[in-house]
């Protein structure tokens, strides 16, 4: 009833990737000269990949997130997943549609793409933790 | 939906967590099925009505 667990060599894979991306992130955006983009882009991408790997130490012994990271979630695990998923795709249309408005009065297209991902961002980890509170 | 998984786990002496184990889901799932917050998919129905030695009919109940 529950998903195949997450194999070691899947997780190295999957962290050696994300750091790797963050990395072209960082030299994109420093060669394009926003010094401070690759600098929030490194932080926040460090934390990230740190909380993922604490999400997966933690594991079946972890709550509904250490599941659902380290592939142990079972059938309602997986389903409150996909309810805060689409709950998050829900904000980044409003998010979208209030930034493309903003973007009317001349908006840096930077801060309204930002809005859009930390909307849908935050509503996730917002919904998943109220979803899996109430069972 | 009703049911009495809480019953027939009790009468068999083993925790959630054990429950939860052999079923292959979380014991928050267990807890979760047992207070009717959540109705199991028809294969996690049909693993605890074999776990039980029973029928769903006789674990599940509609309201």
């Amino acid at each position: 009833m529950s998903t195949k667990p997450t194999s070691l060599l899947a997780k190295i894979a999957g962290l050696v990737s994300g750091a790797a991306a963050l990395t072209i992130i960082a030299i994109v955006a420093n060669a394009a000269g926003r010094e401070g983009f690759a600098r929030g882009a490194v932080v926040g991408g460090a934390i990230t990949l740190l909380a993922i790997a604490a999400l997966w130490i933690r594991g079946a012994r972890g709550g509904t997130a250490a599941r659902l990271a380290s592939g142990l979630a079972d059938e309602r695990e997986r389903g409150l997943s996909r309810e805060a998923g689409a709950d998050a795709a829900g904000a980044m249309i409003v998010a979208g549609v209030a930034g493309a408005i903003w973007s009317l009065y001349d908006a840096p297209a930077i801060a309204v793409a930002g809005i859009v991902l930390w909307a849908g961002l935050l509503t996730f980890l917002v919904s998943l933790f109220i979803r899996s509170r109430r069972g | 939906m009703r049911n009495d998984v809480r019953e027939l786990r009790e009468r068999r002496g083993l925790s959630q967590a054990a429950l939860g184990e052999a079923l292959g889901v979380s014991r928050q799932t267990v807890n979760s099925i047992e207070t009717g917050k959540y109705d199991p998919s028809l294969p996690l129905a049909f693993a605890i009505a074999k776990l039980f030695e029973t029928t769903i009919e006789e674990i599940f109940h509609v309201d």
